[in-house]
């Protein structure tokens, strides 16, 4: 048994107008990823991969210890994925759902398939064209979650959903999340959800891995600094600093490295600090992306 | 293990495609007996066309609702999630299709010829039936074939068009046939040369459609 739910060594994909480079990523049994990107960012691409949807042009993926695609069929068995755009059989009932897929996975759990049934408002006997947007979302996630999957694959799960069907979805992530041994990647471009429920943190931007590391780590290592910058006193130009916006007298200077001493640094060069700032995760995104597309990313 | 899935996977299809498969027959049965009992030159002319319609309307809502819809509204997705490759839902796709596709096919052109062999009908008429129905047969196979190995929808929207088209060639050419034509009225039936080549040629065209698309799937990167 392997302690990676999740490897990818040197992936790559191209299509014409889009190309996923050079991805390693590992995501250890046991732990919760955040796959955070703009919209074609490549986080479905990425995704889709994994499930052998479709087929890199380069490089090793594992799910599980499985080579993927060959070992695709095997990897599956203990594997349950969402994606925002998948759908069920619209004129077949949620009930008739419930039945195939318990049909087909041995480990189908019947008692957490009727809890999840009413801690959704779901009704078996209801077509699932009678449902709405966020109940076709949650029915989607009740098929998958009562498989009892080792690996959760989430893909933009939460898009479109209203905040009650999201608060409802994201709770049940959560408590899926007490099982220590499941591991969840989870791709959004809403920071907010990956904040909630990941761990680690990986964004992704233009097709690439532009930085991935736990959620602390992040929002220890970014900070904003606001300083006072007297009329003759020019910002040096300091490593760590991943953007510098200049309005009059006011600098603000985004940084992903230890801020005290860039604060110091900025001081003795005869600027004043104002504020050090904490980032929230969408900021840390946001700079992050920004300073990769510039080239500013240390 | 695998194979009982694939198995529960072609249930499901049949499942989902009864009303389809249900509707075909009751309908094929009732333009066989208007054509055939209902008296008339016009009603039997009117119930044949009515009945290679049936077949026609098979074909496109079997492969239409099981193959193009589950792409489409992206219901593929979700079977893809279930511990299956790719390659076997392609196969399990094809298996089910013909399945669904040939089971009434057989049952309505076998009741067919056995009400002509039984009535006053000429006998003549039962090799242009059988090159007919095989075409129907070629339809079937190259527009699943299609829909299975091409994302497209316009592919499909062309094999359709053509398939229909194409049918009215084939009888007008077989009936421009002298060996053909003049046979059909006959008592007997004549297997001209022109009506064997033809069901060899709808035959081979099926099989050589299925495995081309099968060697598509196999070589294709994308599955969605």
């Amino acid at each position: 048994m392997t302690d990676l739910a999740i490897e990818f060594r040197a992936v790559g994909k191209a299509y014409r107008f889009f190309t996923l480079s050079d991805v390693n990523l590992t995501l250890p049994c046991g732990q919760i990823m955040g796959l955070v990107g703009p919209n074609g960012a490549g986080k479905s691409t990425l995704i889709r991969i994994l499930m052998s949807l479709v087929r890199q042009d380069h490089g090793e993926v594992r799910v599980l210890g499985y080579a993927m695609p060959d070992e695709q069929a095997a990897a599956k068995w203990q594997v349950g994925y969402v994606s925002e755009d998948m759908r069920l059989y619209a004129y077949a009932t949620l009930g008739w759902h419930m039945k195939f897929v318990a049909s087909i996975y041995p480990g189908w759990d019947a008692p957490y398939a009727q809890t999840l049934l009413k801690r959704f408002n779901l009704r078996p006997e209801q077509q699932i064209k009678s449902l709405s947007h966020g109940e076709r979302a949650k029915a989607t996630l009740l098929l998958m979650l009562a498989r009892r999957p080792r690996l959760l694959v989430l893909d933009e799960p939460t898009t479109g959903l209203d905040p009650v069907a999201r608060h409802e979805m994201l709770t049940e992530l959560m408590d899926v999340l007490r099982d220590e041994r499941r591991a969840i990647l989870f791709s959004s471009h809403n920071t907010q959800d990956v904040e909630q429920i990941s761990d680690q943190i990986t964004f992704i931007d233009r097709g690439r891995i532009i930085d991935s590391s736990d959620k602390e780590t992040f929002i220890e290592q970014w900070h904003r600094l606001r300083l006072d910058v007297p009329d003759g006193v020019s910002l040096p130009t300091l490593p760590g600093a991943v953007d510098v916006a200049v309005s009059g007298r006011v600098a603000t200077v985004t940084t992903n490295a230890r801020s005290q001493e860039l604060a110091a640094a900025y001081a003795r060069a005869g600027a004043t600090i104002v504020e050090i700032q904490r980032m929230t995760l969408e900021e840390i995104f946001v700079a992050n992306v920004m300073a990769s597309r510039k080239g500013n990313l240390s | 293990m695998s194979q009982s899935i694939l198995g529960r996977l072609i249930l499901k299809d049949f499942y989902l495609a009864w009303p389809v498969l249900a509707g075909s027959l009751v309908l094929g049965v009732g333009t066989l007996v208007l054509a055939l009992f209902g008296g008339g030159q016009v009603t039997f002319y009117v119930g044949s066309v009515s009945f290679i319609c049936v077949l026609i309307l098979l074909n496109v809502f079997l492969v239409s609702s099981t193959v193009i819809q589950e792409k489409k509204d992206r219901v593929i997705l979700f079977v893809l999630s279930l511990p299956i490759s790719t390659t076997q839902y392609a196969l399990v796709k094809m298996v089910a299709s013909l399945l669904g596709f040939f089971i009434p096919f057989v049952i309505l052109g076998a009741t067919a010829f056995l009400v002509i062999d039984l009535t006053s009908i000429p006998h003549g008429l039962i090799p242009l039936t059988a090159a007919v129905m095989m075409y129907v047969c070629l339809y079937f196979c190259v527009f699943l074939a299609v829909a299975l190995a091409v994302e497209s929808p316009v592919w499909n929207t062309l094999v359709i068009i053509l398939g229909n088209v194409m049918l009215n060639f084939l009888i007008a050419w077989l009936l421009n046939r002298p060996a053909v034509g003049s046979a059909v009225k006959g008592h007997l039936a004549v297997w001209s040369p022109e009506i064997v080549g033809t069901l060899v040629v709808e035959t081979l065209g099926s099989i050589l459609a299925l495995v081309l698309s099968l060697l598509t799937i196999l070589r294709k990167k994308d599955f969605i």
